[in-house]
């Protein structure tokens, strides 16, 4: 489970972050009627499919896929607002269960979110003063809370003057500062992203990624950043893993995943990504719609979308296999394609 | 402080001078006590030798009762203010209880969600079904035959305001559901559950003023239908003791003079009844459009 640790460290420590087959079904609720009638099981949506994934301390794992995917449900689950249907999280080696309110609570609070929409994140009946402390409400005096919030809004470029302020009187961009200041107001290890410039101009998004490297650097944080866009990844992360309907499809180092591409459907993502330097460049959309999450294909699910498909992709599923740079890739073409690496050891992914 | 911009800015001359009325009656209601000019609460001021006065512009009125007297002496404008007291303290009492009873319900069955949701919203149907007056008279049926004839008496008034708030309630509980539900999927909701925040924490600090907007206009628009209601189960004699008369319980005992040509003990109550609920049905009316969002934009 543990990828092969190359500074040659003697002890394998614990992995920082573990994700061990995470899945989560929703059930889709039926009319009373037809639940009555029907003894049929209720249709599932399959959001996220046996996850596996690690993350070590410090680094960034960029999350990418199309909408609908389960990047978000995958973000959702780490910070305890979904239940895993299956599988385990690990923090540190400690096994995080069930939702935010039953996990420990000194575990849970190293755990942090930035949310999507910095509009809806801030309470707009709250002062800026206590949003940004609200994590350490009940723990700190009033004065301690004034100090220390005056001392996130430094850290994230704000000034005092704000203390008072409500979240209206901010723009996208402060708001999202805001929003990150609070999750540092918990001192938290890991900061889970959900899209966290997709709702900001571009121009400011460079800002906010800027703010959250920065800050990771100075804190040792261990970011989860899960993102649409490509770019956006590539500017964070260490690593990057791709999700296609609920299963990790691909997931390598970022140099490796930009520079080489294994899977089909990475590449394909990797084709739409707009590039000032390749002016007139034909940026090919992936043909055809994602599946319905309640109905995926059977076998590779991207197969109805895939240059390269054979016949074996519509029938047997593919496993993630490692391809030896670093890289674990879910498809049986480019399995076969890819130069055999040297003698790798047993299977990195023992179950799925 | 959204809601005083949204009042003052938002609305017509209109629901300014229905807030203006309403203000006034609040006023006088709340000073019956030194406006009105006899104490008619005290029996001991009542003289029948004063008993069915007209009005001080008939003929036969006399000065010292503006309004005119009823067929036990009692100066009807002191009777009409202190029924006023009554009617308002009944209605606000009733509509706060429907508040607190509604907004516990929709919060905890839209932040809860499941059976317990589905259970909460079933009896809100079930009790939709029952008008309000049906209630109140089930339950003034009820407590009156629990209840010795004593203790009756003096639970009369807090009998009626509750049969009121439990008629009332299933409006705020609606609206406050909805509103959670949006709540609960905002950010701020959610960051604070990944706090692992205790949930009444995070109800009372995030979610509840978040939904308090719309509930307010229901209290205002509901404040007309409970004084209503009051003044109904007060004409029909239920609920309400005699011996503290209100606006309904008033019209009531007027109207059996009617015939009498004694208009006057029974068309000034009804004025200052219908005066009260179009003025405080106005302001909330005026409210509700000032608060709307689409007419609001530019004020937040």
């Amino acid at each position: 489970m543990f990828r092969s640790p190359r500074r040659g460290a003697a002890v394998p420590e614990a992995t920082f972050l573990e994700l061990r087959g995470l899945t989560k079904h929703f059930a889709v609720p039926r009319p009373l009627l037809a639940r009555v009638v029907s003894r049929a099981p209720p249709a599932v949506v399959r959001a996220v499919e046996s996850v596996t994934l690690t993350l070590r301390a410090g680094e960034t794992l960029g999350v990418v896929g199309e909408s609908g995917c389960g990047k978000t449900t995958l973000g959702r689950l780490l910070v305890g607002l979904e239940v895993p249907s299956k599988g385990e999280i690990r923090l540190r080696g400690q096994l995080l269960e069930g939702g935010a309110h039953q996990r420990p609570r000194a575990l849970q609070r190293r755990i942090q979110m930035v949310f999507q929409d910095p509009y809806a994140s801030l309470d707009p009946r709250w002062r800026v003063r206590d949003i940004i402390t609200e994590p350490v409400v009940g723990e700190l005096s009033a004065a301690a809370r004034r100090e220390r919030a005056v001392q996130l809004l430094r850290q994230v470029g704000l000034s005092e003057a704000d203390l008072e302020k409500h979240p209206h009187q901010f723009s996208g961009g402060q708001r999202q500062r805001l929003a990150i200041a609070r999750t540092l107001c918990a001192e938290p290890e890991l900061v889970v992203c959900d899209e966290p410039t997709s709702a900001l101009d571009v121009s400011v998004q460079a800002q906010v990624l800027n703010l959250l490297k920065e800050t990771q650097a100075r804190l040792g944080l261990s970011l989860v950043f899960i993102s649409h866009d490509l770019a956006v990844v590539s500017h964070v992360s260490t690593s990057v893993a791709v999700m296609y309907l609920g299963r990790v499809v691909e997931s390598a180092p970022r140099a490796v995943l930009f520079s080489a591409p294994a899977h089909p459907y990475t590449r394909a993502l990797l084709e739409t990504i707009p590039d000032v330097r390749r002016p007139g460049r034909r940026r090919a959309a992936i043909p055809g719609e994602v599946p319905s999450a309640l109905a995926p294909p059977p076998g590779c699910a991207f197969h109805p979308r895939c240059p390269l498909a054979e016949p074996r992709c519509r029938v047997e599923r593919p496993e993630l296999r490692p391809l030896g740079d670093g890289t674990l890739v879910a498809c049986h073409v480019v399995g076969e394609r890819a130069p055999a690496e040297p003698g790798h050891g047993p299977d990195e992914v023992s179950e799925t | 402080m959204g809601l005083l911009r949204g009042l003052l800015e938002g609305t017509r001359r209109g629901t300014r001078l229905a807030l203006l009325v309403v203000v006034a009656y609040v006023l006088l209601a709340a000073g019956a006590r030194w406006v009105a000019p006899q104490p008619v609460q005290d029996l001991r001021s009542l003289d029948l030798m004063n008993s069915s006065i007209p009005p001080a512009w008939d003929a036969e009125g006399r000065r010292e009762f503006l309004l005119g007297t009823d067929e036990q002496g009692r100066d009807v404008l002191s009777g009409v203010l202190f029924g006023l007291r009554l009617s308002m303290g009944v209605g606000f009492a009733a509509v706060a209880l429907a508040m607190v009873i509604g907004l516990a319900a929709g919060l905890l069955s839209g932040y809860r969600g499941g059976w317990l949701d589905a259970f909460l919203m079933r009896i809100a149907d079930a009790q939709l079904t029952f008008p309000a007056i049906l209630v109140a008279m089930l339950l003034d049926g009820v407590a009156r035959s629990v209840l010795p004839r004593s203790v009756h008496e003096t639970l009369g008034i807090p009998v009626v305001i509750g049969a009121i708030a439990l008629a009332q309630w299933v409006p705020f509980a609606r609206a406050a559901r909805v509103g959670t539900l949006v709540e609960r999927e905002k950010g701020y909701v959610q960051a604070a559950q990944v706090m692992a925040r205790p949930g009444w924490s995070i109800l009372l600090g995030h979610v509840l003023p978040n939904v308090l907007g719309p509930i307010v206009v229901i209290a205002t628009i509901g404040l007309g239908n409970a004084i209503l209601t009051e003044a109904t189960l007060s004409f029909l004699g239920v609920g309400i003791p005699p011996t503290s008369p209100s606006l309904g319980t008033l019209v009531r005992n007027g109207s059996a003079y009617l015939p009498s040509g004694a208009w006057w003990m029974v068309v000034f109550p009804g004025l200052a009844l219908a005066g009260l609920v179009l003025a405080v049905n106005v302001a909330g009316d005026g409210l509700r459009d000032g608060l709307d969002p689409k007419q609001r934009s530019a004020v937040s």
